[in-house]
C-alpha cells in the first residue's frame, strides 16, 4: 500500500537526450503519463507541445498543478493504446507505470523517458534538468530550479540559541491516519523550514498509519493535515482533552504529492506554519 | 450450564477490562480515578473501541451460531454466504463514489447491501427454502461481490481513494469513536434480538424440515428472521469495522462440546464467545510492536484458520 502512494514520482531515465527541433521543423510533442511529470512539464514547455497529461492531473485529490491549468489539457489514462494513437515524439512514464505498459510503448517505437521518485530536494531538482534536457528546454529548467532555490533560501531560518524551541516537532498527514516517514522529500522539506519530523519519535522508518494513542502519548508541536477528515476530528479531540498544546495547520493534498515545482509552494506554506509556531 | 455460561461471562468482563488497559500508551491507574487529562485516552479511544470490539464479536459469533443450526451446515458464516463480502462492497462503493464523508451514508450504503443480500438469498431460494441451494447461492454471491469491490477498487479515481479502501477492507477497530458506537449499536441490537428469536425453531429444525414443518414451524417466518437479523447485524459491523471472518465460523465449533448440539443453547455461548475472542484479539492488534497496529481482519484470520484446519485434521471438530 506505501508503495501504491505517488508521494513523489521522479528522477533518473535512461533515454539520451533529445534535440528540439531535431528534423529542423516542428517542435516534439510530449505525453506525460505521470501527475508529477505533469506538473514539469507544464512548467518546462509551451502548451502546444503537451499532446496529453495523465488523468490523476485533473483529480483534485491527486494533482500537483491548479486544475484550472490541468483542464486545458487532454488527458489518457496511461494504457498503450490510447498513448500510441497520439503519435508523441517522446513519452514521459514513471516507475510506477506498470512493465507491460512500458514495453508496449517502445514495441511501438515511442521514445519514453523513465523517471523516479527523487527523495530529496538535490535529487528532484536534477530531474528537472533531466526532463528540460529530454524536452529541449535547458534554459527553462534552470530558470524553475532557480526559483526553487529562491524559495528555499527565503524560507530558510535563522538559528536561535534555544535548540528546543529553534526545532518544533512537526507530523505530517498525507491522509486521515497517514503520516509521513522519515527519508523523503516532504522529510527533507520539514527539516529545511525549520521543524524536526516527529514520525521518528514513534519508530514509524516509513510512511504508515499512525493511531491516535500512539500521538497522544508523545503529541507533535505541530500537527499538518490536508483537510478535516473523521480520524483528524477525533484526533484533535483526544489531543485536546489531554492538554497536548499541539498547533494544527492545513498542508493541503495538492503539496504532498510531488517535488519538482510542488517545492516552491511547499516549502512556501511550511515555512509560514513555522513562523506562526513560533510566535 | 449455568456455571459454563457464568464463565463465559467472566471471561468477557476480563477481554473488556483488558481492552481498556491495552495500548501504545500507558495510563497509569491513578489516572482513572482522577482528572488526569490522560483519561481522555480512556473514553475517547478505549472505550468506543472495547464496546465496539464486544458487540461485533458477538454478533459475529451469534449471526454463525444461527446460520450454523438454520442450514444445518457446519461451514455456514457470514462470510460463506455472502453478507459480509456484499456488506464491503456496499461501503467500499461509498467510499469510492466519493460519498462516504458522513458516516451514516457508509453505514446505510453497507446495510443495505447486506441486507440486499440476504434478501436476493431469499428470494433466490424462496420456493424451496432447502439449505443446500441457499449455500450455493450464498457461495457465488460472495465471489460476485468480491469481483465487483475489486471492480471498483480498480476504477478508484486516484491512490489515495485506494489506499483507502484497501486500508479499510482489511478490517480494523483502530481510532474508532463514540460516535460510531452511536451509529452502529442501534442496528445490531436489533439484529441481535431477531436472530435469538430463532433459537425455537432450530431446534426443531434439526429433524429435518418436514418434522420442523409438522411441528409447526414456519419455514417462512424462520427465513425472514435469520435474512433481517444478520442483515442488520453484519451490515452494522461491517460498517464500522471492515471485514473480520473466523469468528462466526470458529467460536460455535469451540463452544459445542462445551454447550452440547441444540442449535438455540448454542446462541448466547457463541455471541459472548465471539464478544470474548475479538476483544483479545483486538487487544493483541494494538501489543503487536512497532509504530502502527495489525490489523484485527488480518489477525482474525491468522489465528482462525489454522485453528480451524488443526480442528479439521483432528476430526475432532463436531459437526451436526
Amino acid at each position: 500500500m506505501r508503495a501504491a502512494l505517488p508521494l513523489a514520482l521522479l528522477l533518473a531515465g535512461c533515454t539520451a537526450p533529445v534535440k528540439p527541433h531535431a528534423d529542423g521543423g516542428a517542435a516534439l510533442r510530449i505525453v506525460s503519463t505521470n501527475p508529477c511529470a505533469d506538473a514539469m512539464l507544464v512548467e518546462l514547455v509551451s502548451p502546444d507541445r503537451i499532446a496529453a497529461i495523465s488523468h490523476y492531473s485533473q483529480d483534485p485529490a491527486a494533482t500537483s498543478m491548479p486544475l484550472a491549468v490541468a483542464n486545458r489539457f487532454a488527458t489518457t489514462a496511461g494504457t498503450a493504446e490510447e498513448v500510441i494513437a497520439l503519435g508523441p515524439d517522446l513519452v514521459l512514464t514513471s516507475s510506477f507505470t506498470p512493465a507491460s505498459t512500458r514495453n508496449a510503448y517502445e514495441r511501438a517505437g515511442l521514445k519514453t523517458l523513465l523517471l523516479n521518485s527523487p527523495t530529496t530536494i538535490e535529487a528532484s531538482k536534477a530531474q528537472i534538468m533531466q526532463v528540460a534536457m529530454a524536452v529541449g528546454e535547458e534554459e527553462r529548467g534552470r530558470a524553475l530550479n532557480a526559483r526553487i532555490d529562491k524559495a528555499l533560501s527565503a524560507s530558510l531560518r535563522q538559528p536561535v540559541q534555544d535548540k528546543e524551541k529553534e526545532n518544533p516537532s512537526a507530523l505530517l498527514f498525507i491522509t486521515g491516519s497517514l503520516a509521513s516517514g522519515s527519508g523523503n522529500l516532504l522529510d527533507e522539506l520539514l527539516t529545511r523550514a525549520g521543524f524536526r519530523n516527529a514520525a521518528a519519535d514513534y519508530g514509524l522508518a516509513f510512511t504508515g498509519n499512525l493511531p491516535i494513542e500512539t500521538i497522544a502519548a508523545r503529541p507533535p508541536r505541530v500537527i499538518l493535515t490536508p483537510g478535516p477528515s473523521r480520524t483528524a476530528a477525533l484526533r484533535a479531540r483526544v489531543l485536546d482533552a489531554t492538554r497536548a498544546g499541539t498547533t494544527e495547520a492545513i498542508f493541503p493534498r495538492t503539496l504532498v504529492n510531488c517535488g519538482g515545482p510542488t517545492i516552491i509552494p511547499a516549502i512556501t506554506r511550511l515555512a509560514a506554519i513555522r513562523r506562526q509556531v513560533a510566535s | 450450564m449455568t456455571r459454563k455460561l457464568a464463565f463465559l461471562i467472566a471471561l468477557v468482563v476480563l477481554a473488556f477490562g483488558l481492552s481498556l488497559i491495552a495500548g501504545k500508551a500507558w495510563v497509569p491507574p491513578s489516572a482513572w480515578f482522577s482528572l488526569d487529562p490522560r483519561f481522555a485516552i480512556i473514553v475517547e479511544l478505549r472505550l468506543p473501541r472495547a464496546i465496539l470490539g464486544l458487540s461485533v464479536g458477538a454478533v459475529l459469533g451469534l449471526s454463525g451460531a444461527v446460520l450454523q443450526g438454520y442450514l444445518r451446515n457446519p461451514l455456514a458464516d457470514p462470510a460463506v454466504v455472502g453478507v459480509s463480502s456484499s456488506a464491503a462492497l456496499g461501503a467500499v462503493a461509498a467510499i469510492v463514489l466519493g460519498i462516504a464523508a458522513n458516516p451514516l451514508v457508509l453505514f446505510a450504503c453497507a446495510m443495505a447491501a447486506a441486507a440486499g443480500s440476504m434478501a436476493l438469498l431469499a428470494a433466490l431460494t424462496w420456493r424451496s427454502p432447502s439449505p443446500v441451494q441457499f449455500i450455493l447461492a450464498g457461495t457465488v454471491l460472495a465471489s460476485l461481490a468480491g469481483a465487483l469491490t475489486a471492480f471498483l477498487i480498480s476504477v478508484a479515481p486516484n491512490p489515495y481513494a485506494v489506499a483507502e479502501v484497501i486500508d479499510w477492507l482489511m478490517g480494523a477497530l483502530t481510532d474508532r469513536s463514540l460516535d460510531d458506537v452511536r451509529t452502529a449499536l442501534p442496528f445490531m441490537t436489533l439484529g441481535t434480538i431477531l436472530l435469538f428469536l430463532t433459537g425455537p425453531s432450530l431446534n426443531a429444525l434439526t429433524l429435518g424440515e418436514d418434522a420442523a414443518r409438522s411441528l409447526g414451524v414456519r419455514l417462512g417466518r424462520l427465513q425472514l428472521l435469520v435474512v433481517l437479523g444478520t442483515g442488520l447485524t453484519i451490515g452494522a459491523s461491517v460498517a464500522v469495522t471492515g471485514v473480520v471472518g473466523f469468528v462466526g465460523l470458529v467460536v460455535p465449533h469451540l463452544l459445542r462440546p462445551f454447550f452440547g448440539h441444540r442449535p438455540s443453547t448454542l446462541l448466547l455461548p457463541s455471541a459472548l464467545g465471539g464478544a470474548a475472542l475479538v476483544l483479545v484479539a483486538d487487544s493483541l492488534c494494538r501489543l503487536a510492536p512497532g509504530a502502527g497496529e495489525v490489523r484485527l481482519g488480518v489477525a482474525m484470520a491468522l489465528i482462525g484458520a489454522p485453528f480451524f484446519l488443526t480442528l479439521l485434521l483432528k476430526g475432532r471438530a463436531a459437526w451436526n
